[in-house]
């Protein structure tokens, strides 16, 4: 299906270093804070994360379906995940604030939706509590 | 989506944090002054794309 869509994503520059520093342990509660605060934020604005890589991620909005403000919306969570994303690094260790930046690139325009996975739903975001 | 992941190049090739194509920038039509804009190349596009600089 081709719509129009607003393709964000966003990467921690300088993280391989850090990782070397912190080591795997301290890496990994890192790396669980950084993609709970991504979720949150991006989820305020009814945005989807299709994946974390890594230090990394790719949002989408407009799906499961476009909205009229999908750009509006993604523009919005892009300034705020700067900001959010830039004081959590000031509040980590020295060894890692001091290395650790944040890029974001965000892009609007026709993309082909296509389902490779389980469908995209509120519930399907977050696994099921038992 | 290649677009936006090239924009992270851009951003260091620039050295900038926030970057939005303008296509996205002018979609939103933010209540926020116009941020800087530059055209650029994007490796893999034959065109080039007209970026805003947000941060």
């Amino acid at each position: 299906m081709r719509q129009d869509l607003a393709i964000v994503f966003l990467d921690l520059s300088g993280f391989t270093g850090v990782t070397e520093a912190l080591g795997p342990e301290r890496t990994r509660d890192m790396l669980a804070e950084f993609q709970a605060l991504v979720e949150r934020e991006v989820a305020a604005d009814d945005g989807y994360v299709v994946s974390f890589m890594g230090d990394g991620a790719m949002i989408a909005f407009g799906l499961p379906a476009p909205r009229p403000d999908d750009a509006a919306r993604a523009l919005r969570a892009v300034m705020r995940l700067h900001a959010c994303l830039t004081a959590w690094i000031a509040g980590l260790p020295t060894l890692a604030k001091d290395r650790l930046s944040i890029r974001i690139g965000g892009h609007f325009g026709p993309a082909v939706a296509s389902r490779l996975g389980p469908p995209i739903t509120s519930t399907s975001r977050r696994p099921a509590t038992p | 989506m290649n677009v936006a992941s090239r924009l992270l190049e851009v951003g260091k090739q620039q050295k900038c944090s926030v970057i939005v194509s303008d296509d996205l920038f002018a979609a939103a039509d933010p209540p926020v002054p116009a941020a800087a804009s530059l055209e650029v190349a994007i490796r893999g596009r034959a065109q080039t794309l007209r970026i805003r600089i947000m941060a």
